[in-house]
């Protein structure tokens, strides 16, 4: 099995961010 | 309403990581890179749901000319370009290790691109139109031209059989775990979405009666 663990990371990451960083967004507007 | 379906949210949100993070195996011939299957396959159903609901929501305010259907499109869209966004940034991320490059012309990924293109041109046409009615019809037009490209991405990889496999209605292509962890995950980002709609929904409306 190849070590790709941190893409997977890079991944995981990258959705935490984007959906994270939206969700704030509403928050923020919506205050 | 809001409070429960968050709480729902944050219910299924942890039965996601715990399925993917215990119940599905890793693949052994991808290794751990494949866990982010669920993430992506469940935001490209949300990003379905967003435009879906974006469209309709344009089509109203086309036919009955009424604000609180543009604040649907809008909600509808704006949530799609995310989900879009994930599946687009998440897709390339996994592409590297297995594919070996990061991104390549075929249909699927293509036709998806494009999606966003026109999504995120429908919101950057709602910044530049001062007018409220022209901005409205102008930009539902843009919607209703953008979910044209929907159904391309649905059949892009039977039509035209490139490097994106398809994965839904081939029963026996996973097991068991990786089936069930990819159905609660995708209900999760679902009922995200359907979530952060209702939310954009009501700050455009908010916006619309004090604005008048």
């Amino acid at each position: 099995m190849p070590n790709t663990i941190p893409h997977a990371l890079a991944g995981y990451l990258a959705f935490a961010l984007i959906l994270g960083g939206y969700v704030w967004h509403l928050v923020r507007r919506k205050k | 309403m809001i409070r429960a379906w968050t709480t729902v949210v944050i219910g299924l949100g942890l039965a996601s990581a715990l399925c993917i993070g215990f119940l599905a195996p890793p693949d052994a011939q991808q290794g751990y890179v494949q866990k982010i299957f669920y993430i992506h396959v469940g935001s490209a159903m949300a990003m379905y749901l967003g435009f879906g609901i974006g469209a309709l929501g344009a089509l109203w305010y086309v036919l009955k000319r009424a604000p609180a259907a543009d604040a649907l499109a809008v909600a509808g869209i704006e949530v799609g370009v995310v989900f879009c966004s994930i599946v687009l940034v998440t897709g390339p991320i996994w592409a590297r290790p297995i594919w070996g490059v990061w991104w390549t012309w075929d249909a699927r990924l293509t036709s998806t691109f494009f999606a966003w293109l026109i999504f995120v041109s429908y919101l950057l046409i709602r910044g530049v139109i001062a007018d409220a009615h022209r901005r409205r019809m102008v930009s539902a037009a843009v919607a209703l031209i953008g979910i044209c490209d929907l159904p391309i991405i649905v059949f892009a990889v039977r039509l035209w059989r490139g490097a994106h496999p398809s994965v839904l209605g081939n029963d026996d292509s996973m097991p068991a775990t990786m089936r069930i962890t990819l159905i609660v995950t995708m209900i999760t980002l679902l009922a995200v979405a359907g979530l952060l709609i209702i939310v954009r929904r009501r700050i455009e409306l908010q916006a619309i009666t004090e604005s008048t």
